[in-house]
Parts: structure tokens; sequence; C-alpha cells
């Protein structure tokens, strides 16, 4: 091979792998969502709405309206309803009068509703002086928004349901306003659950297909 | 506007939204986008399949996905989409989209100037429909697609921040979102990658179009287009001089060149120059960095320079320039054989050529920097980069290919033939420290080179036979040029190519034209003149301009002194930016138009906004500059 032709070799090869290098990395990058051609990106990015759910309930300390903290170990060993709301969500308040139901059933007597509300104290205060709300509600801003994302809400958004089973593991979570038939559904399958009648898959399983039809669809 | 009852007395949207930042800020934090999964009849497959390709086992020992929760609700960027387009008459019109069984909140949206050269006037807002709401009483909302039209009264280009919240009828609320948009460019921040881009507006300006296709289209025409407009660019006075530089290293061979060895010579060049200007215009985008103007500084000039007055000393046969013997050893133990080296000098000439030579900023140059910098198709805007470099070099390869079969082996010819190319070379470092010099000492420059032309012409090669009737033809017009150059130098002329252009003037009383340019420096200088062309209802011009810059050169040289071009511009208040030094102040004015390197001639219309999409990147001559300006007219 004449020399001219080597270093012509060699000068092809480094540039093809950095270009074949170069490739990999943005079709790695971009494979998901391809970048759109856009002058200034300061949005948050629009993935779906939930994560993955974790396994156990996460831990997390708010305060109550009176200021006093409240960490969410208090309710070990009872069903719990982690309800993340805001006064300005219009759905959210819609939901508060099937909460007090449950909460003030005496079929229900393990059962907690928790309502976190992520919103300015000030705001939850007045809120609460006008509208009853017979269960405890703890306020959280950033902090409250912690713990809604530690239940796998990626995309905020409201009202955000948690059901909890009285081991401590997440049953189920649920985006959007919540229906009483799919509420009274959940809470017996975790009943089942936890008087060791069903297996937790299998009562999710159960859970996804009594709810898929009377879910909206857009 | 509607009240809404806050509970303290604000408004609440207020307070939302200094939450919302607080939770913007942790959601763009903590998530990657992630493709989506499919809608309804896959969603099994999906999320059986698309979690486990990313998780770890132990993840998926402790984790369930949740069910079918994603498909439910829109992610708020589907929900509601906002574009922003310049209107008529110095409006910001945003178009929001909503999707059907969603709302916003009219009194939730507010609209803010997003930086401090932005001002805005009060938006106008149409009329929602009545929503009862059970705590906050009457609501405005918007169900569906509207236009608020905000006027705006200073930007370049504007800037707006806007917040706005809204629902999803079936039960979901969004928190407030805050997206900044600058308008003009008809792109926005969340048109997502089903928006047609470079849709509306945004795709007028040649950079635009190119940007637009290299980060849409398919590679193959990416490629073809980029090379194409490379080979358009051979030609223009950016490029043009590598050819004598790469014909000198040819010429200066010597006598074993072959037809081969001079391709391939060619060959190293263009792919030394096409990867460094590959990298360097990748790395300048990545980092944000003038990368050409750092290579203007003069040290690196003169060196540049004095690298071919060496050359051309060399090919005058005063020495044989040569690697240094220890790295010539390291080649031969390398090679095998010595002459392999001369390839890798070539290709660090052709390295060196393309950051120094090649300094002018040109559409497709423009359009795979910004693709580069904003979506971060790093190797896309460089595979076009590639393209583009190997299109200016295609020229060069021809030269190359003929070089060695027109070149003549040995003899006096060979002689003659080399020092006519040496002193190519010493033109082309006279031509580097022109940016430098003043006039007159640039012109002494030239016309030292035309003198060693003659004498080359004159006495070189002939072996005491007399010149020939050609030979001493060429030397003339050599001298009369050298002596006009002169003579230019003390009359004070600009233009080496017109030496006389000064001293013709004192006999015509009736002089061109000449475009009256308002110099400007710093940002303050710039406000300055647009408040007094808005003033006086004048369109303004903003020319970037600087010494190194050769395309700006032959902007002045057959643009800016072309009386049609003068009249056609009579109304318009015409303001030159010069960038050479390169100094705060002038990355200052650089960075707030968003702009490479010049040459670049941003627009105003008569209310001081840019029209960005009427911008002018690389060189136009007289007739295109004027149907340029025609078509800047006729817009909105």
């Amino acid at each position: 091979m004449s020399p001219a032709l080597r270093w012509l070799t060699v000068g092809l090869v480094i540039v093809g792998g950095a270009v074949t290098g170069a490739y990999v990395r943005d079709w790695q990058q971009h494979r998901a969502a391809p970048a759109p051609l856009v002058h200034e990106l300061k949005a948050a990015p629009a993935p779906g709405p939930l994560a993955e759910v974790p396994a156990r309930r996460p831990d997390f300390t708010l305060s109550d309206p009176a200021g006093h903290p409240h960490a969410v170990a208090e309710w070990d060993g009872r069903l719990l309803l982690v309800n993340f709301w805001a006064t300005w969500c219009a759905p959210c308040r819609r939901e508060i009068p099937l909460l007090n139901r449950l909460a003030g059933e005496p079929a229900a007597k393990d059962l907690t509703v928790l309502g976190v509300a992520v919103d300015f104290p000030d705001d939850v205060r007045q809120f609460l002086a006008k509208m009853p709300v017979r269960y405890p509600v703890l306020i959280g801003e950033q902090d409250g928004m912690d713990a809604a994302a530690a239940f796998g809400v990626r995309d905020m958004a409201f009202p955000f349901t948690a059901f909890v089973d009285r081991h401590g593991r997440v049953f189920s979570v649920h985006l959007g306003e919540l229906h009483e038939a799919d509420v009274r559904a959940t809470l017996a399958l975790i009943d089942r659950v936890d008087a060791g009648q069903l297996d937790i898959d299998a009562a999710r399983r159960e859970l996804a297909a009594a709810t898929a039809g009377t879910r909206p669809r857009f | 506007m509607s009240t809404v009852r806050g509970p303290a007395g604000t408004t609440p949207a207020g307070r939302i939204s200094a939450v919302a930042g607080a939770l913007l800020l942790a959601a763009g934090l903590c998530s990657v986008p992630v493709a989506r999964a499919q809608p309804a009849a896959s969603s099994a497959a999906a999320t059986a399949a698309e979690p486990e390709a990313r998780r770890s086992p132990l993840e998926g020992l402790i984790k369930h996905r949740a069910s079918d929760e994603d498909e439910r609700f829109l992610p708020v960027d589907e929900a509601f989409r906002v574009e922003a387009a310049l209107g008529p008459t110095g409006r910001a019109e945003l178009h929001f989209q909503v999707a059907k069984g969603y709302y916003l909140y009219r009194d939730r949206l507010r609209i803010v100037p997003a930086d401090a050269n932005t001002v805005l006037g009060t938006p106008d807002m149409p009329a929602g429909v009545t929503h009862e709401d059970s705590y906050f009483g009457p609501q405005q909302i918007y169900p569906e697609a509207f236009v608020v039209s905000v006027p705006v009264t200073r930007g370049s280009p504007p800037t707006i921040k806007l917040t706005y919240q809204g629902c999803a009828e079936a039960g979901l609320c969004y928190p407030p979102q805050t997206r900044v948009l600058t308008v003009g460019r008809g792109l926005s921040g969340n048109t997502g990658a089903a928006g047609p881009a470079g849709g509306d507006g945004g795709g007028h300006s040649e950079q635009d179009k190119l940007a637009s296709l290299l980060a849409h289209g398919r590679l193959w025409s990416v490629l073809g287009v980029f090379f194409g407009a490379g080979l358009l660019l051979a030609f223009t006075p950016c490029v043009l001089p590598m050819i004598p530089i790469l014909s000198g290293i040819i010429a200066g061979d010597g006598p074993a060149t072959t037809p081969l060895r001079s391709f391939l010579l060619s060959v190293s060049y263009v792919l030394g120059m096409a990867v460094t200007y590959t990298a360097a215009g990748a790395a300048s985008a990545l980092l944000g960095a003038q990368v050409q103007a750092v290579f203007q500084q003069t040290w690196i000039v003169v060196l540049f320079a004095g690298l071919f007055v060496a050359l051309a000393f060399s090919m005058f046969g005063f020495y044989e320039l040569q690697m240094p013997a220890s790295l010539q050893t390291r080649f031969a133990s390398a090679s095998g054989r010595i002459r392999g080296g001369k390839f890798l000098s070539t290709a660090l000439i052709g390295a060196l050529s393309s950051l120094v030579v090649t300094a002018c900023v040109a559409p497709p140059l423009v359009a795979a920097l910004s693709v580069i910098a904003e979506t971060g198709q790093v190797a896309r805007g460089a595979s076009a980069l590639f393209a583009l470099a190997l299109g200016m070099g295609a020229p060069l390869l021809l030269v190359g290919a003929s070089g060695g079969r027109l070149l003549p082996k040995a003899g006096p010819w060979m002689v003659t033939v080399k020092c006519l190319f040496g002193v190519a070379f010493l033109g082309v470092a006279a031509w580097m420290l022109e940016r430098l010099l003043p006039p007159w000492a640039a012109f002494l420059l030239y016309a030292l080179v035309a003198a060693c032309l003659v004498y080359v012409l004159l006495r070189v090669g002939l072996r005491g036979v007399s010149a020939s009737g050609w030979r001493k033809v060429c030397a003339g017009i050599a001298a009369a040029y050298a002596g006009a150059l002169v003579v230019g130098a003390a009359s004070g002329a600009s233009d080496p190519l017109h030496p006389l252009a000064r001293t013709a003037a004192f006999g015509s009383t009736a002089t061109a034209a000449t475009l009256e340019f308002h110099r400007i420096k710093s940002l303050a200088d710039l406000d300055r003149e647009l408040a007094t062309a808005e003033r006086q209802g004048q369109r303004v011009m903003l020319d970037f301009y600087a010494d190194w810059c050769a395309s700006c050169k032959e902007m002045d040289r057959a643009t800016f002194s072309d009386p049609a071009v003068g009249s056609a511009l009579r109304d318009y208040r015409v303001l030159q930016a010069d960038v050479t030094a390169n100094d705060a102040a002038d990355q200052a004015l650089l960075r707030r138009f968003g702009i490479i390197g010049p040459p670049t001639t941003a627009f105003f219309s008569t209310d001081g906004l840019e029209r960005r999409d009427y911008r002018l990147v690389g060189f136009k001559d007289a007739v295109a500059f004027r149907a340029h300006l025609q078509s800047f007219e006729a817009a909105r």
C-alpha cells in the first residue's frame, strides 16, 4: 500500500468512526422522542402522567392546618386513602362529599382518608373554614409535590389518589376525579387481600377488569 | 375582567403560579421524555415491554406498573398547545389549541415580557364561555381554540412568558404551566414532534428553510442539499483563496508528482479542511463560543501569513521546506517511506485554511449550527457540515486531478510555474494581512506582490533568452497595477480592486450615492438608533461587519456601493456594527440577535421589531439584495 493510501485510509477510518459514534449517540437520545426544532424550550417535558408506582407507601411528614407536623406512619396498620388535592381544582372539590361519607361510615372503622392539599396554607385554611372536611388534612407546597411524586406521579395533575393496604403496600393509584363505584370496588378488594382471601396481583387484575369499562377515554 | 373570589382578597392565579413554578422546576429536574404508550389496542404490549427495557431486574421485583392510567388523560402539552406568531402592525398573536374535552381558565392566563428588552401592551383576550364554579363563582373558560393578541411595543425579537391553567372535563386539573415563547420564528416551546416545524412564518429565510430541512428531512436529501450549497459557496471570496493555496502545494510537490499523487494531495487537503470545519462548527455550536472570531486574533493571522511567506520562499528555491528530522524519522518508520508526511502536512494546511481563511458565515452554516445548538442533533448537524465542506472542497479536487496533468514535469518551465505559485502564496499572505492593516499599507503590500510578479515574469527560468511577448504583456499589466496601487495608497482609496477610485472621482462631480452607515458599538447605541427610527417612521437595516470577513468586504464593494441599492435604502436607517474586535460589546450585540457572525444583515419594520424571517446571512449581490428589500417591504 502506498503511503498516500495509508494516510487516506487512516483518515477515513477516524472520520467514519467519529460519525458512527455520533449517530449511535444521537439515535439513543432521540429514538424515544425526536427533538422538535424549537427556538426556546423552557417547558417541562411532557411524558405520560404516571411513572411506576412504588411497592410500599413512601414516608412523608407534613403539617396540619394548625401547623403541627404529622408523619404518614401515624396511620400505619390502617387502610389508607391518600387524596392529593388543591383549592383551585374543581374536580378535587367535587370529591370531598364522597370522601366525607367514606370517612364517616361506621363500616369503615379502620379506613383513614388522608387529604394532602398541595396549595398555600392560607388558601387551605380559608377553604376549610367554609367547606366541612371530616377527615385529616395535611398541607404541603414543594413537600406536598414530593409526596405525590413519591407515589408515582410524574406529570403533576390533580386530584390524585393512592390506596395503601393495612400492610403498607400501595395497592393502586388513581389520577383524576374519583367515582364512588370505583372507590368502593377498590376498598372491597383491599379488604379481601388483607384478609388473605386474594393475592394482591390477582386483586389488581380484578380491579383493572372491573373499572376498565367505566373510564372515559379521549 | 371578571372577578375571582380569592380567599384572602388576592387573585388565586398569582399565588398558584408561584407554587407552579416550584412544581415545574421539580418536574423539569426529575423527569426525562420517554416514549408514550400507544393508545388502546397495543396498550398491553406497551405496558409489558416498554418498562422492562429501562428497568433493572431489581426494580422489576419491587415495583408494579400503574394500570392504564397513562391513557386516560392527555399530557398537559397535548391538551393545550400554544404557538406565537408575529401579527399585523407590531402585535404578537398567541394561538392556543385546546383538545376536545379540555378547557383553560381565562382569568388564569398571564402574559408578561420574558426579557428586559421586550415591552408589551395590554393583551386582548377574547370572551370565553361562562362556567359556574361552585367555589369561585362564574368563570370564563376557553373550551376551544382561541387567539390572544398582544401589542408589542419593543423587542428584538420579543419574548413572551405566559402562564395558563386548565382542566379536563372528565375531572383532572393541571397545575399552572409557564412557557417562554419567542415571537417571529413561528416556533414555540411545545409544538412537539407532530407540529409542522418551520410552518407559518418560520421558514422564510434561507437559513430557516435549511434548518427545517436539516432537522426533519431525509438524511440523504439533507446531505445532497448541503453538498450543493457547498459547491455554490466554493466560488465566493471566502473559499476561493484555497484554490491558489492548494495549487501551490501541488506545484511545489517536486519532480515525483504523478496525477494520482497530486489528486491524493488534494484529497488530503480537502479532508483536513472538511474535518476541521465540521469539528470547529460542532464545537462552537455546542459550547456557544465564537470559534470563528477566535482564529482571527492578530498573532494567528500573522503566523498564518508567515507560513505562506515561508512556503513562497521555498517555491522560489531559497530552501527546501521540510519537517524536522525527528518527525521525519518517526513518519519514516511508521509508513516505511518518508513521503507519507507530505500528505499529513497538506492535511494540516487544509485544517488551518478552514479555520483562518474560510471565516465567513453563510446560510447553510447558520442552519447547521443552529440545529446542533437547539435540537442537540449533533450527528445530523455535523454530517451536514461535513457535506457542506466537501462541497466547498470539490472544485479543489478537480484542481488536484488536473494539476498533475497540466503541470510540467521539469525544466525551465517548471521553475517559472513554481515561482508563479510562490507569488500566489505571497498574495494569500498579503490578503491575510490586509484585515490587520490600514488600507494604504495593504495597498503597498499588494504592490510589492505585483512587483515580485513582474520580476518572475521577466527574469525567472529564461536561461539568458529574452522574455517572450506574452510575458512582457503580463509583466506590463502587473507593473501598471503596482503603480496604480501606489497612487491609490497615496490618494486614500479603500478598495484594492479599484485603486484609482478616489483619483478618478476628482474629475467627476457626480459621485455615486454612497450608503451612509450609522456605526453602532453597544446595545445602548442600538436601542437609541431604533428609537430614533421608530419616531421617524423609518425601517432599519443593521449590518454586521468584520475586517476579517471576506464576504463582508465583498458586500461593501459589490452591493452597498451600488447606486440602485443606495436609493432603495434611502428611507431606511442604515446601521452597521463592526465586530472585528469581538470584545464584550460586540459579543453582547451578537448574542442579542443570536447571530453566529458576519456577514449578517437584520431588518426591522417601522415598529422597531426585527423581522427575523427576513434576516440575510452571507454574501448577496446587488440584484438579489434589492429583491430581498422589495419582499421585505411587501410583507405585513
